[in-house]
């Protein structure tokens, strides 16, 4: 595949929208819902925020060089929502938590058909952009 | 498909759309469901004991939860007591307390208090108009209070038992538990003939009165 064909830029298309349905998706928790965001939350946000900027801009120059400023942002949040994953289903303690004023950042907000709730919605959205980056990285540097 | 910025604007524009889409579906059904609790649990709207200003037999009662620590609760307290005097005769304020700040339950104490000696409503301008002072969430000073209510003239001894009386406590007691039966978690809260105010600005609830006065 060429750097110049679209096939190439596809993974990178996706990362955008999964980054795009993310920031949306937390919007309307905080702003429709009015789910006060726990630190840990915050954290997350401040990753995936920029990545939809980053992304966009990426994708319309075909700049292949936007995994290295994308990366240090993923790593950053996708830590926060292993971190928070972590927390939320007690597999590590909440008094090692940085969030002992405000919200707890293990309150169970949503849990939609028993299993999905914002942590995990959060870590599978990193996860996702985390494999893409990775399949259009391959696909550049062939 | 190519991925140019059309693609890019347009899954953005749709899905902005759906955002928009959503959170309004999502409004009216929670007003809905607020609707819907306050009127099974009409009992936690209106106590005989809170203080009123206003006729009893008004057609439009105004209930207005509020916290006297809370900055917005100083600020907007004058829409309630204003819409008392512009629509004259037709509107009652209740005043409830939602006292969800630290010393908000001591603060409220205090008003009652200051009630039993008859300047309960001169007392809350003077607690709302000294906030940042007694109230400053860095630095609260709620012995400041007390202070205030001797500049009022009142008798501080008297404040200060009645502060612990159990009957005012159990009203303060009651009005916190009907705030979160009624599901008020932002203060202040307005109800206006029983349904809550989204929006809190001099007009939207002029608008709103008017629209429970045509009922």
């Amino acid at each position: 595949m060429k750097a110049n064909d679209d096939a190439v830029w596809v993974p990178l298309f996706l990362a955008w929208l999964v980054a795009l349905v993310g920031t949306l998706g937390s919007l309307f928790f905080s702003e429709v819902m009015k789910f006060p965001p726990c630190t840990l939350c915050w954290y997350q946000r401040v990753a995936l925020y920029p990545l939809v900027a980053i992304f966009a801009v990426g994708l319309l120059h075909r700049d292949r060089n936007v995994v290295r400023y994308a990366w240090p942002v993923i790593l950053f949040g996708l830590g926060a929502a292993l971190y928070h994953l972590l927390l939320y289903y007690k597999i590590l303690p909440e008094s090692v938590a940085p969030c002992s004023e405000g919200v707890s950042c293990s309150t169970k907000q949503i849990e939609w058909f028993g299993v999905i709730t914002i942590p995990l919605l959060s870590f599978t959205g990193f996860m996702a952009i985390t494999m893409l980056l990775g399949v259009f990285h391959k696909r550049i540097s062939k | 498909m190519k991925l140019n910025k059309w693609l890019l604007v347009g899954v953005a524009a749709c899905l902005v759309t759906v955002f928009a889409l959503a959170a309004w579906y999502y409004k009216k059904t929670e007003a809905a469901k607020t609707d819907a609790n306050t009127a099974v649990n009409s009992e936690a709207l209106v106590r005989s004991y809170s203080p009123t200003i206003g006729p009893a037999d008004a057609p439009v009662t105004l209930v207005e939860f509020m916290d006297p620590e809370c900055e917005s609760c100083a600020r907007l307290h004058p829409l309630g007591k204003d819409a008392v005097k512009e629509f004259g005769g037709k509107v009652r304020l209740v005043i409830r307390y939602a006292p969800f700040h630290k010393d908000a339950f001591y603060a409220a104490s205090a008003l009652e208090a200051a009630r039993k000696q008859g300047k309960y409503f001169e007392a809350l301008e003077v607690l709302f108009a000294r906030q940042a002072e007694w109230g400053d969430h860095q630095k609260p000073r709620p012995e400041l209070i007390l202070g205030y209510l001797k500049d009022l003239g009142l008798d501080v001894e008297q404040v200060k038992v009645a502060m612990n009386d159990l009957e005012i406590q159990g009203k303060i007691k009651q009005d916190e538990a009907d705030a979160r039966t009624l599901n008020v978690n932002r203060t202040p809260t307005f109800f206006v003939n029983g349904k809550m105010q989204d929006r809190l600005s001099p007009q939207d609830l002029r608008d709103a009165i008017n629209a429970a006065l045509k009922k």
